[in-house]
């Protein structure tokens, strides 16, 4: 699967940088910046977690879950981490769809495919799955349909699901 | 400064009496005007963040609780509350006089008999906190200068805002004029015109602030105080107008402190809340209402922060709950959750391109301010998608609550398209809903299309509680909804049937023929 051009960004410049790629200005700011603050760039985003829920819906689709991501961009954040909201999450979400994405993306390093049984007590296994759950964002990409193969773009961070009137 | 007083006042210069004792050792009344609806949930947080219990005001926007004087700034964190003020004196049930000469007189003497010292003394705590705020704020608007977060003054003024319609994408103060004038009494010497300009002399005293901030603390030991009063009257049997009574009480106050009046740069704004019977002299503790906190980016209808936080606090987000606002608008409501329930994970979305934008440029604002703070973990727990509500594309049953500012049909969306949109997006918000576990938590003022909605979508939906609020002055509701155990197939397949059994009633009654199915086979 084509990863495109990944740029691992883990902190953002400190000072203008009008090529900065991946980013955009953010429209509603006027006036200038000093070199003191940060640009104001848009920022963007599309977590695992969220990628976890999405489903195509796209008329006469039955298995349109999970979709597959095409990531151009993907972008790390940082993110508090809090047990108690990752072993409470990890019910909730579809494992194998997470740690497919995870690796779609390069994010996979160490997280074992299968779920360990007593996940819950190891802080280790709950922080790696923090990481891969919120703090990898996909930028620039889409998401595609496994079914029909219709593509959803992804823009800025912000994934477009809006399906055209002929799709509905 | 006379003998004859019993308390000592500001003085001249600035200083207090000798006497004045310390934060930690005296307690004070704090009023707070909230959105009406939510006293009790402000209430609930003042009862949670400061250990305190509230007197409401019901429906009249209004709490009152007793703190140490010491935890103002716990006071300042409050999310539920609009506007703050430090009560001076309350008369539950005071005798105005028979004509409004001997009333008016009545008020002038008021002023110098009231308990002003720890008023006072927490007004000048106030001062201490408030510098810091605006100094932070100075240097983002050097760097911003175009950006302007903060709404017109508000302090104690009863009427809500209203919601201006805006440019897209653009940032803009929005202001509160209007109403503001009509409650507003003016201090002696100071022109009823004034109140119209007090708007904009808001935007021009909120940018000094960064830079005559310093002069003021030296400024302050030799200038003379600066104030003005603040009348907001309810009632039909007064025979004086909120005007008349700010001119003569402020025409007193100016007398016993000799403070000088002035309508736009004051320090300290003195506050006369007269209710029927009920009279509350408050100075005013928030200079900016801060119900717009977060929001950089307005859109036409953007939500007040206090009142997508009561309703957030509504639904109790536990840590790992997923809540989605499906029609985000400016994303006012998921921002704030992702911000004061960290644990929870927000999901915003909304149809239109120019939405998810100022979505996203909310979330940018935040993401920043966090990181020139230097706090390390500065990512909140937040995406933002673009969707159409009655088709979204998330897998059933996956979400804890759903909390949304639904349209009311007047400034977005019409009442025509209520009655097709509201059936439409309860199903496809129950599809995607917990059953059993999941809730709802929706705000509207096309209440009866609402009801008439939730008793077709009756096997998804169950009403629990109903807030009644006053959004821009229209008469709305916060529907709390809770979702029934029901998983969406089998609930669609049970409510066809009952349309089907329906249906075939209607044949049956209308002629033998036309039925194939006997009744009472469904």
């Amino acid at each position: 699967m084509g990863k495109g051009s990944l740029s691992g960004i883990t902190a953002y410049p400190r000072t203008i940088d009008g090529s900065f790629p991946g980013l955009q200005r953010c429209p509603g700011h006027y006036g200038t910046w000093s070199s003191a603050t940060q640009p104001c760039w848009v920022l963007l985003r599309m977590k695992l977690l969220t990628h976890n829920m999405l489903t195509s819906h796209v008329k006469g689709v039955t298995k349109g879950y999970p979709l597959l991501i095409k990531a151009t961009e993907v972008k790390l954040t940082d993110v508090d981490f809090n047990s108690e909201f990752v072993s409470r999450m990890i019910p909730k979400i579809e494992w194998s769809v997470l740690v497919e994405a995870a690796d779609t993306l390069g994010h996979l390093n160490d997280l074992p495919r299968d779920l360990p049984p007593d996940y819950e007590s190891s802080e280790d296994f709950l922080r790696k799955v923090h990481h891969v759950l919120l703090e990898v964002e996909v930028l620039e990409g889409n998401l595609k349909c496994p079914e029909s193969g219709r593509e959803f773009p992804i823009t800025k961070g912000v994934p477009n699901m809006l399906l055209n009137e002929d799709e509905v | 400064m006379s003998e004859g007083r019993h308390e000592a006042p500001v003085k001249r210069d600035g200083a207090l009496a000798d006497e004045t004792p310390s934060p930690d050792s005296f307690s004070v009344v704090i009023g707070a005007t909230v959105p009406t609806g939510f006293e009790y949930t402000a209430a609930d947080e003042v009862r949670e963040k400061l250990g305190a219990e509230s007197r409401i005001s019901k429906d009249r926007g209004r709490i009152y609780f007793e703190v140490r004087a010491d935890s103002l700034p716990q006071v300042h964190q409050l999310k539920s509350v609009d506007n703050l003020f430090v009560v001076v004196k309350e008369f539950p049930d005071y005798h105005f006089k028979d004509t409004k000469e001997e009333t008016l007189e009545e008020f002038e003497e008021l002023a110098s008999k009231l308990p002003w010292l720890l008023p006072l003394e927490v007004w000048k705590l106030n001062n201490t906190l408030k510098k810091r705020r605006s100094r932070r704020k100075g240097v983002l608007r050097a760097a911003c200068p175009g950006e302007i977060s903060s709404d017109g003054r508000k302090g104690g003024a009863k009427p809500e805002p209203q919601r201006d319609p805006e440019s897209a994408d653009s940032v803009i103060e929005s202001n509160t004029a209007s109403e503001r004038g009509a409650a507003s009494g003016t201090g002696k010497g100071s022109s009823a015109a004034a109140k119209e300009e007090s708007q904009h002399g808001d935007v021009d005293s909120e940018e000094e602030t960064g830079d005559s901030c310093e002069s003021q603390d030296e400024g302050k030991k030799s200038e003379l105080l600066k104030f003005r009063v603040t009348c907001s009257r309810a009632g039909e049997k007064h025979n004086f107008t909120s005007n008349e009574a700010a001119r003569d009480f402020g025409g007193a106050v100016q007398d016993f402190f000799l403070w000088k009046p002035d309508m736009t740069k004051f320090d300290i704004e003195v506050l006369l809340n007269i209710h029927n019977e009920e009279v509350v002299v408050g100075i005013s503790l928030t200079e900016e209402s801060l119900h717009r906190r977060n929001i950089t980016h307005f859109g036409p209808t953007t939500l007040r922060s206090t009142l997508a936080y009561g309703m957030l606090r509504l639904c109790d987000p536990l840590p790992s709950d997923v809540i989605i606002d499906p029609m985000c608008g400016s994303g006012a409501i998921p921002l704030e959750g992702s911000i004061e329930w960290p644990h929870s994970f927000f999901i915003s979305g909304d149809n239109n391109t120019l939405a998810t934008n100022r979505t996203v440029n909310n979330i940018n604002y935040i993401h920043k301010k966090r990181q020139n703070k230097g706090s390390s973990h500065w990512g909140l727990r937040i995406d933002t998608l673009q969707w159409d509500i009655c088709r979204l594309p998330i897998r059933t049953g996956s979400v804890d609550t759903i909390v949304t500012d639904m349209p009311f049909g007047k400034r977005m969306g019409s009442r025509k398209k209520n009655w097709d949109l509201y059936p439409s997006c309860l199903k496809e918000m129950g599809r995607i809903c917990r059953p059993e576990t999941g809730k709802a938590v929706l705000l509207t003022q096309d209440k009866k299309c609402f009801a008439k909605a939730v008793s077709r979508m009756g096997h998804l939906w169950r009403r629990s509680h109903t807030v009644w609020v006053n959004v821009g002055g229209l008469h709305a509701a916060v529907y709390l909804l809770k979702r029934t155990a029901l998983a969406f197939e089998k609930a669609e397949a049970r409510a066809n049937l009952k349309t089907k059994s329906t249906e075939e009633d209607e044949e049956e009654r209308r002629g033998p023929e036309v039925s194939d199915a006997a009744p009472g086979d469904t």
